[in-house]
């Protein structure tokens, strides 16, 4: 057996080397709290029991994806174009600041016609909060990930200013806003609200943007080969404007659906890790949306656990360096994926590889066939 | 001192730990390579120090032990991003989380415990005497000369006055065309990854020596982040990174001078106020760019990011 090249990268491979990497992180981090005096199995069970162990327990885990899911799809909308949104977390904050400041200034509205109102201000916002990120990226070629983080630095601030001090209420604590009258409905019998299903939404509409509209081909098209989308005269880089807007949008929707739905109110502690969870759901996920989707609850499920945990005396800050272990091995499908096993053979397997034994990257290899096509469509 | 020494000392302070992790990130990305784990790497050589502080007596040795730790950190970020060449963001932001959550929980016990040992400060005669400017910029750390003086003259002349700089930003210029004339691409970004996070982790070590002398969740405090955009506005050149830093700690001096001259205006202008000058450097470095009709892309090291593979060439 000796390795080998791909010119197309394998998904397969992709998916079965992360999800090794992923039991290997894991692994480690078992062994590591084994050799520290703790009884890893036990807590495997309890860190499970947390997440699946009663009804009430997995309502409490499926609350906690939605924010999860929906910075991951923000996220992943960028990646399309590989963009990287890494300030998807200040996005969701200014969303969330957004939703307060309606439901904390306007009285006597009606639930339904506020929610959607706190709905479209926090994507604005979002969407705005994105701006100068997406066009110092468009225009200048700034790259992206240090100015959306910057952004999401000074959401971050803004927001423990207007916990803090700007709309604080003593009452409700010194760090935080008083409730907002306004929650989203919960799902009979449960404590689940109904913003539970809006990342499934999301991720269908984007799904459905993505494969089946001139739009989203536009967009595949720019990521894989983005001067080939310029010569056939795609416009790459208002797409991109409107594309990383988009993102935003969906995080600033976000954190209007956390905010209505498990916060009510304005914090200061709020953070944005959300976000970062997010972008490691959507870095893991690769390009599917389904993987995306399961990922993101296997990663909240580890977050849960965190939680659970923390009684047992292993800290929040054990489950962040394992995610960056997880990430780290998780890459390494990526790898994999532009590999194969071939067994020894006489005859050179060289020629049938592909179209380009001159070795174009595989991504453009990928993108040559649909490139070829939209020239022929238009000319014709 | 005056109110204007004091606040430029604390201005020269406060930029030391930009200039030392910008400089190791500066050098890195002249080899193509960007490690966005800046932060997790300074976490990781504040915490070393912290530690090592706790039963070595020597400042310099606890420095060692920190640039040594933040070099494993380096080695880790370049076995994936450089040998097996996973995506540079991802890996990035790997060693970033892992660097936090390690730091954090390390230096869980050492909180707001004061370090014990911390360096002390070195008079420069003659010049300490100065008016005004005296006190503030020749009666610091030894450390923070080397910061602002030494280090970025070290890294001017070997980027462009040796032959190894040369091989060095063609590594990051073109890659393969450096490998065609015998350069060790793979080499010299290993290479660079490992004296990257040395460098980085001195930051990190100089804040818990000197500048902030005792441990808090996530020390960094941001600092790493704010570093890898002055590389940006320092346009890759290390003699603007010692302005950028000196900006930058401005920024964090007007907020403690503000406290301490009761200037009234809310703190969250201060707290905002670097990163929002941070984002408006780098505009107004790439406008000015494209005033004189080029683009951050030419300055840019332009195989920056990108991983090598030989066999594709």
């Amino acid at each position: 057996m000796r390795v080998e090249s791909r010119l197309i990268p394998s998904a397969k491979a992709d998916a079965v080397v992360k999800a090794l990497g992923a039991l290997a992180a894991m692994l480690i981090a078992g062994l590591i709290l084994q050799a520290t005096g703790k009884d890893a199995a036990y807590l495997g069970t309890q860190a499970l029991d947390q997440n699946l162990g009663s009804w009430p327990q997995a309502q409490q885990m499926l609350l906690l994806t939605t924010p999860i899911l929906t910075t991951a799809l923000a996220v992943y909308l960028c990646t399309r174009l590989r963009v990287w949104n890494i300030g998807v977390g200040g996005q969701m904050l200014m969303g969330a600041a957004a939703a307060t400041a309606l439901g904390l200034h306007l009285h006597g509205w009606p639930t339904g016609v506020m929610l959607v109102t706190m709905a479209l201000a926090a994507m604005v916002t979002g969407a705005l909060w994105m701006v100068i990120p997406a066009l110092l990226r468009a225009y200048w070629s700034v790259n992206e990930v240090i100015t959306t983080l910057l952004m999401s630095f000074v959401a971050q601030k803004l927001v423990e200013y207007l916990a803090t001090d700007a709309w604080n209420d003593p009452a409700a604590g010194i760090r935080s806003t008083p409730v907002i009258p306004y929650d989203m409905p919960l799902l009979p019998g449960t404590v689940l609200h109904v913003g539970l299903f809006a990342p499934l939404a999301i991720a269908a509409i984007m799904a459905f943007v993505l494969r089946r509209t001139t739009w989203g081909y536009e967009v595949d098209v720019m990521g894989a080969n983005p001067e080939a989308a310029g010569a056939v005269g795609m416009p790459s880089k208002r797409r991109m404007i409107v594309v990383m807007m988009w993102s935003g949008a969906i995080a600033g929707l976000g954190g209007m659906v956390q905010l209505t739905g498990t916060l009510h109110a304005l914090s200061a502690d709020l953070g944005t890790d959300a976000g970062l969870y997010g972008f490691i759901v959507a870095a893991l996920a690769a390009g599917s949306i389904v993987g995306l989707i399961v990922i993101g609850v296997l990663i909240t499920m580890l977050l849960n656990s965190g939680i659970a945990l923390a009684t047992d005396g292993v800290s929040q800050d054990v489950v962040v360096a394992l995610y960056g272990f997880i990430l780290l091995l998780g890459g390494l499908g990526q790898v994999a994926s532009r590999k194969r096993l071939v067994r020894r053979v006489a005859a050179a397997p060289k020629a049938a590889a592909g179209p380009s034994p001159a070795g174009d990257p595989p991504e453009r290899v990928a993108a040559a066939g649909p490139v070829a096509e939209t020239t022929a469509e238009r000319s014709a | 001192m005056s109110a204007f020494t004091s606040a430029l000392h604390i201005a020269v302070a406060a930029g030391t730990v930009i200039v030392l992790a910008g400089l190791g990130e500066l050098l890195l990305e002249r080899t193509g390579v960007m490690n966005l784990g800046i932060e997790g790497i300074v976490s990781i050589g504040a915490v070393a120090a912290v530690l090592s502080a706790l039963t070595v007596h020597d400042p310099w040795v606890c420095l060692l032990i920190a640039m040594a730790a933040g070099m494993a950190g380096g080695a880790l970020f370049a076995l994936f991003a450089v040998v097996l060449r996973v995506d540079q963001v991802l890996v990035g932001l790997a060693i970033f989380l892992i660097g936090i959550g390690l730091t954090n929980q390390l230096g869980a016990h050492q909180s707001n415990v004061p370090v014990a040992v911390t360096f002390g400060v070195v008079n420069i005669p003659g010049l300490v005497d100065l008016p005004l400017i005296g006190k503030a910029l020749f009666n610091q750390p030894l450390l923070v000369y080397i910061a602002y003086l030494v280090l970025p003259v070290a890294a001017t002349l070997l980027l462009f006055r040796t032959r190894h700089g040369i091989n060095l930003r063609s590594v990051g210029e073109d890659p393969a065309a450096a490998d065609s004339a015998g350069v060790d691409v793979t080499g010299m970004r290993v290479g660079y990854c490992l004296v990257a996070g040395a460098l980085q982790a001195a930051g990190g070590a100089y804040l818990m020596l000197s500048f902030t002398p005792s441990f808090s969740a996530s020390p960094a405090g941001g600092r790493g982040w704010i570093a890898l955009a002055a590389v940006i506005f320092a346009g890759w050149v290390p003699w603007r990174l010692v302005f950028a830093a000196l900006l930058f700690g401005g920024m964090i001096s007007l907020g403690f001078t503000a406290q301490a001259q009761n200037w009234n205006i809310p703190t969250v202008v201060f707290s905002e106020l670097p990163y929002v000058m941070t984002l408006v450097l780098m505009v107004a470095f790439v406008a000015r760019l494209k005033l004189a009709n080029a683009n951050l892309r030419e300055v840019a090291p332009a195989a920056l990011g990108e991983p090598y593979f030989r066999e594709e060439r």
